[in-house]
């Protein structure tokens, strides 16, 4: 898979997330904030911060897994 | 002790495990399948998204620097507020207009025109109101809201725009609190906002005022960086 498909099937399975988890993938991996940061900018505890981060990624996982790519197609 | 790596896995993934929790594990993935596909898949998302390129359309050094603004300096008067403020409203813009955005982008080549409107700086501007709660979009008609973007989109220069709901929001104040909005504030509060682009400060001002907004209020126009 070329690399802007690999973007458009990521945009694609972002796009499927819902917005608060959405929220917490944008602002860790476009803006770089780190989870101190997106607790303050969203006035949420540190630990939720975790937790969606972390069910953001296992369905962001599921849906690349299911569209065919894997940690060896990435470039 | 959990029987598997749950909340874990994450910071497993990203190297963020401390050494002891850490060999304990690799240990457990070696016996277990649950929590190895799991770890498969962390790593595949996070691989992907680690690649995600900075695209301008996504203003994140923006949204970064606004956060960091917003933590008291020294004058925590004023001005925290409205650039927490500002950052909520990027936050949103990004999720719910700036991804939206791509995908439209990446699904349709864009116009020669686009492209070149893309060098161009970019203005967020805030539509504040002079009253609150807010004159109902159906009385003040959205009509003229929809000809103003689409008069800018078509000249390329239209980045993403919203209308808030008519409901004040929450202001997070310096020392963590949390509180409603002051129906008495000047300005009271913000209805919408819009990302355009523009040649200078001179060309934004120009399109605040081809738009509908100056009769219920004013507008903050702002230079992203």
């Amino acid at each position: 898979m070329e690399a802007r498909e690999q973007q458009e099937t990521l945009a694609r399975a972002l796009a499927e997330l819902s917005p608060a988890l959405r929220e917490v993938v944008v602002l860790r991996y476009a803006a770089g904030l780190d989870y101190r940061e997106i607790a303050e900018a969203l006035a949420v505890p540190q630990g939720s911060v975790g937790s969606r981060l972390h069910r953001a990624l296992q369905q962001l996982g599921s849906l690349l897994e299911a569209q065919g790519l894997n940690a060896e197609s990435l470039l | 002790m959990n029987d598997h790596l749950g909340e874990d896995a994450l910071a497993y993934v990203t190297g963020e495990l401390v050494a002891q929790r850490r060999a304990w594990a690799e240990a457990h993935l070696a016996r277990c399948a649950e929590c190895s596909a799991e770890v498969r898949r962390l790593r595949l998302a996070a691989g992907a998204l680690a690649g995600w390129p900075t695209d301008p359309d996504i203003p994140a050094a923006l949204a970064k620097r606004i956060v960091q603004q917003a933590r008291p300096r020294e004058s925590p008067q004023r001005w925290p507020a409205r650039w927490l403020r500002i950052a909520a409203i990027v936050v949103l813009m990004m999720v719910s207009a700036g991804i939206g955005y791509r995908l439209g982008g990446a699904a349709r080549a864009r116009t020669p025109a686009a492209v070149v409107q893309d060098s161009l700086p970019s203005f967020l501007l805030l539509l504040e109101e002079s009253s609150w709660p807010p004159v109902a979009a159906a009385a003040r008609g959205r009509a003229g809201y929809v000809e103003w973007a689409s008069a800018i989109r078509q000249t390329g220069q239209f980045v993403a725009g919203e209308k808030l709901t008519d409901e004040p929001g929450w202001r997070i104040l310096s020392d963590g609190s949390v509180a409603r909005p002051e129906q008495s504030e000047r300005p009271p509060n913000v209805s919408g906002w819009f990302l355009v682009r523009a040649q200078n400060y001179d060309a934004a001002i120009e399109w605040v005022r081809r738009g509908p907004h100056l009769r219920y209020g004013s507008v903050l126009v702002r230079q992203v960086e």
